[in-house]
């Protein structure tokens, strides 16, 4: 209440700023199994989340038709009981493509994602943790890449690699390294005065050490949270950049493939697009429900804003 | 306040040149050779280089860098490698469709942003709030050519109110230039929106627990006045802020618009230029949507400044 | 004895917690005549900020006023809807806290901020008259430079400005009754007096009564009349200052004298018994809720009556002091009292 006219000064940007970068520095608390059950809209997300994964896992093994096959039914037949979201122009099984297209997608999204966390948490950690010129250079670094809008960027360099599910994982692997970066040495640079990590560096421990044992369970719950988030955003751009025709190439179904030959049949078969669509928006709702409760689980306080 | 903006703009320039030198190296990082890339199989050795010759890639790179640099400053982004001609007019030339359609969408966001997120905010916990703030996390995870193509299909191809796509020049036909902006920027406002209905509820809910809101209620003010004066002007400040940042989004959501709209904007050339590998015209596209980005957000700091003189110092 | 300008009666407030209800402030009764400044001591759970809170209707969820009434000049606020409430709040009973520059709308100028404050409360002149009516209050704080600061944003100001500012504002209607939460703790010792002085001036001037919650007991000595010790959500002991502060009736009042049992801080003595926390409401003593403390009982060899039961006042009377063995502590009271 006794806000201090400083900070309140000090507060007015960085606050919004730090929301925004949904970064809540400090006070990380552990995430837990219990936590998860115990939170509604936790557990709803990893619930849907799980699906949606034990989907793509069955596929692997089996799908109602071979997705690749020609005419398991009627051309632009709608959906019924034999195709429960309709067949294409080639008379294939709709859900059979989507299910085998959740593989492709969500293989891409997450390995997009844990190749970003790595090297953003790399990143993170040795900037904030070195300080300096090196801490510096890398927060310029940052600040440029984040410069460039996340889409763009991506779609820059897919353009430059030629589309393939490898150049989106790339292309999404580079896009999303930054925010990682910058959450990462966020947590560090706040971590890293506190008391245990100063009496661990007085004790002459090697700074791996230090990093490994003091600061990284620090940045652990946030970045969770964080690769939660940019799971929902890599299920988002893959689908867009096929939908754009610069993602995984027809016939191979990802959903941002079978998005593309959605929108070709748009008046006459409107289901292809809506399929597809409709499974994108359930598989990212679970992920951000999820994301959202760990943010609250991690940060208790932002339970009351969000 | 003076100072504050030379201070902001002594941020801005050296970022501006760090990312033109990115997206000259990014010519350059083509696996191979632009020119051999583009082409693909069909380009000769000695077609390749002639092209490189013609367009005076096979310079030293820092002299091409001081070249493309010079350019720029003129507003000369360069010559297309697939069609020779200058890109800055053709940008130009998109520039109109894309920019009606960034405001219609900005005007759209605010317009269901700004009071969903505040009434959430104000009656945070009550029935408005339960269904607002699960509609925000629903708009979160939807793919804006699903919204997009379900108002196409609803609007367009159902009712027929709407035609399915298609852009007029303001100039030549207000009104049906409208018409015709709607879907899209429409469908920009419900992807963009759920982000700043929850940052705004966020914000409104932290002022009412400050100390002067409260203090309002002590000095017995009208609710009204609380709500409007105290509340919703202060809630104002940040969704400038929120925009800002949300720019790059909604230019990101714009590439995706245009194309399903068939709207003649710079995310559409841009679209076509990386279909076609034109590295040249996706380079320019990228540095003036990055520019643009950032320049507006240095736009939206200072503005902040002046509505917020906290900030300032 | 002419009717009292607020008369508080077995005043309640209770917050509903997570294991049942607690009270902050306990079936306190008190009454404030006209121009008069009344101190209102205690440590930091003591309930004196609630209290205060209470007078104004303002007590925070999950908090509320369970009991008791709340009578100025007759009229029962306790009573009144919430919209009536509204209107007494800021016209009839005004709030000063500590920290001005939070209270005020950042965005707003001094001027506008105080010009509301007048709209709000039913002024139907123009806007220009009333802020001709702000900055003649605003001259009456003795603010410098009224002209140019009523343009300024409250941000723009010294905290010293900022505070007769906000003085300004609760005065500005001319409430008969202004609750001053700590006005000037956050301010430095010179700027401190010159706040005090004008508070003494308006009350003595204008005839408005100041409810002073405080825990600065120097503060009280220099501007109060009379002083009311809280402590766990009673007031424990009732006096003018001169008596309170000569003849302390009550161990808890007479501990805090001593200096032995600073208001804010860590205890100086080594007691035993006075060191510690001040309860917390959740978990209050029975009896008299001094008694694990209390050095008294303590020389007595613990009295069970302590223990048991709540120590009974007569708040009739102009001093007194809630505990069973006030007499052994002040032989004189019971003269004074008598006599």
């Amino acid at each position: 209440m006794n806000t201090n006219m400083l900070d309140a000064i000090n507060a007015a940007k960085p606050k919004l700023r730090r929301r925004i970068t949904t970064v809540p520095v400090g006070g990380a608390k552990a995430i837990t199994f219990q936590a998860v059950v115990g939170h509604r809209r936790a557990l709803l997300g990893a619930i849907l989340t799980a699906i949606v994964v034990l989907v793509a896992v069955v596929s692997i093994f089996w799908t109602p038709y071979d997705p690749t096959a020609f005419k398991t039914g009627a051309p632009f037949s709608p959906p019924d009981l034999a195709h429960p979201m309709g067949t294409d122009v080639y008379g294939r099984d709709i859900l059979s493509r989507i299910m085998a297209g959740a593989q492709v997608s969500l293989t891409v999204a997450a390995s997009a994602v844990a190749a970003a966390a790595i090297a953003g948490t790399v990143i993170g950690l040795v900037a904030g943790f070195v300080g300096g010129v090196l801490d510096l250079l890398a927060t310029r670094i940052v600040d440029i890449m984040l410069a460039i809008p996340g889409l763009v960027f991506a779609l820059g360099i897919v353009a430059l690699l030629g589309p393939s599910a490898r150049s989106v994982t790339v292309a999404l692997a580079i896009v999303y390294t930054w925010q990682f970066a910058r959450i990462v040495r966020s947590v560090v640079i706040s971590v890293r005065s506190r008391s245990y990590v100063e009496a661990a560096r007085g004790l002459d421990v090697g700074p791996l050490t230090i990093m490994g044992k003091d600061i990284f369970p620090s940045v652990l719950p946030i970045l969770i949270v964080q690769v939660t988030t940019a799971l929902a955003w890599g299920i988002l751009d893959e689908a867009s950049l096929g939908f754009l025709g610069l993602g995984v190439q027809p016939p191979n179904p990802s959903w941002g493939s079978l998005l593309i030959e959605g929108r070709q049949y748009l008046y006459d078969a409107p289901w292809l697009a809506l399929g597809a669509g409709s499974v994108v928006v359930v598989a990212v709702l679970g992920v951000n429900f999820l994301g959202d409760g760990l943010r609250e689980i991690v940060d208790p306080r932002s339970g009351r804003k969000n | 306040m003076l100072q504050y903006v030379i201070r902001r703009i002594l941020i801005v320039i050296p970022l501006l040149l760090a990312l033109s030198v990115l997206l000259f190296l990014y010519v350059h990082a083509v696996p191979g050779d632009p020119i051999a890339g583009m082409l693909g199989p069909n380009g000769s050795p000695e077609l390749i280089a002639q092209i490189r010759a013609d367009r005076g890639l096979d310079r030293p790179l820092l002299e091409q860098y001081a070249d493309w640099l010079a350019g720029l400053f003129r507003g000369d982004l360069g010559v297309s490698l697939l069609t020779g001609q200058k890109i800055t007019p053709v940008v130009i030339a998109r520039i109109p469709a894309t920019v009606q359609l960034t405001l219609m969408s900005l005007f759209f966001t605010i317009l269901i942003g700004l009071p969903a997120g505040f009434v959430a905010g104000r009656h945070r916990g009550t029935w408005i709030d339960k269904v607002l703030s699960p509609a925000a996390l629903l708009g979160l995870s939807m793919p804006v050519f699903w919204i997009g193509t379900l108002l196409i299909l609803v609007l367009a191809v159902n009712l027929h109110w709407l035609p399915t796509g298609g852009y007029i020049p303001f100039t030549q036909n207000p009104a049906r230039s409208l018409q015709l902006t709607f879907m899209p920027a429409f469908a920009l406002g419900i992807h963009l929106s759920p982000f700043l209905a929850r940052m705004v509820r966020a914000t409104t809910i932290e002022l009412q627990q400050e100390q002067f809101v409260i203090q309002a209620s002590m000095k017995g003010l009208l609710p009204r006045t609380i709500t409007y004066r105290y509340l919703l002007r202060n809630a104002i400040v940040p969704v400038l802020v929120i925009l800002g940042l949300q720019l790059g989004t909604l230019l990101g959501g714009q590439v995706i618009i245009e194309q399903l709209f068939n709207w003649p904007g710079i995310g559409r050339l841009l679209v076509e230029g990386a279909i076609q590998r034109d590295y040249l015209v996706v380079q320019s596209l990228i540095l003036v949507i990055a520019a643009v980005y950032v320049i507006v957000n240095l736009g939206v700091e200072v503005l902040h400044a002046w509505l917020d003189p906290r900030v300032r110092l | 004895m002419t009717e009292p300008l607020l008369k508080v009666t077995g005043l309640t407030v209770e917050f509903l917690g997570r294991h049942g209800t607690v009270r902050a402030v306990d079936d306190v009764s008190f009454t404030i005549g006209r121009g008069e400044i009344i101190g209102l001591v205690g440590e930091s759970a003591s309930g004196k900020s609630t209290l205060g809170l209470a007078l104004m209707r303002m007590v925070p969820s999950p908090g509320r006023i369970s009991s008791g009434s709340i009578s100025l000049e007759g009229q029962d606020l306790a009573a009144l809807s919430e919209a009536e409430m509204r209107t007494v709040r800021g016209s009839r009973i005004s709030l000063i806290v500590q920290d001005a520059l939070a209270t005020m709308n950042p965005v707003t100028t001094i001027g506008e901020q105080i010009e509301e404050v007048i709209r709000d409360h039913g002024d139907r002149s123009s806007r220009a008259e009333r802020m001709t009516r702000a900055a003649t209050m605003l001259r009456e704080v003795r603010l410098p430079n009224v002209d140019q600061n009523l343009r300024r944003f409250p941000h723009e100001l010294s905290g010293g400005m900022q505070q007769r500012v906000a003085i300004a504002e609760g005065l500005v209607l001319g409430p008969q009754v202004i609750i001053a939460d700590e006005p000037t703790t956050a301010l430095d010792v010179t700027v401190q007096a010159q706040i005090l002085s004008l508070l003494r001036e308006i009350c003595d001037t204008r005839g408005t009564s100041i409810v002073f919650v405080t825990h600065d007991l120097a503060t009280v000595a220099e501007i109060c009349d009379r002083v009311m010790v809280m402590y766990a959500g009673r007031i424990v002991e009732s006096g003018t200052v001169r008596e309170v502060f000569r003849q302390p009736a009550h161990p808890y009042t007479k501990a805090l004298l001593s200096g032995l049992l600073p208001l804010a801080g860590e205890p100086l003595a080594e007691l035993d018994t006075l060191s510690g926390q001040p309860p917390r409401p959740e978990d209050w003593p029975t009896g008299c809720r001094f008694h694990p403390r209390c050095p008294l009982g303590e020389a007595l060899d613990h009295p069970e009556i302590c223990m048991t039961d709540d120590p009974h006042v007569d708040e009739s009377q102009p001093h007194w002091a809630a505990c069973h063995f006030a007499e052994l502590q002040q032989p004189a009271l019971t003269e004074e009292v008598a006599g």
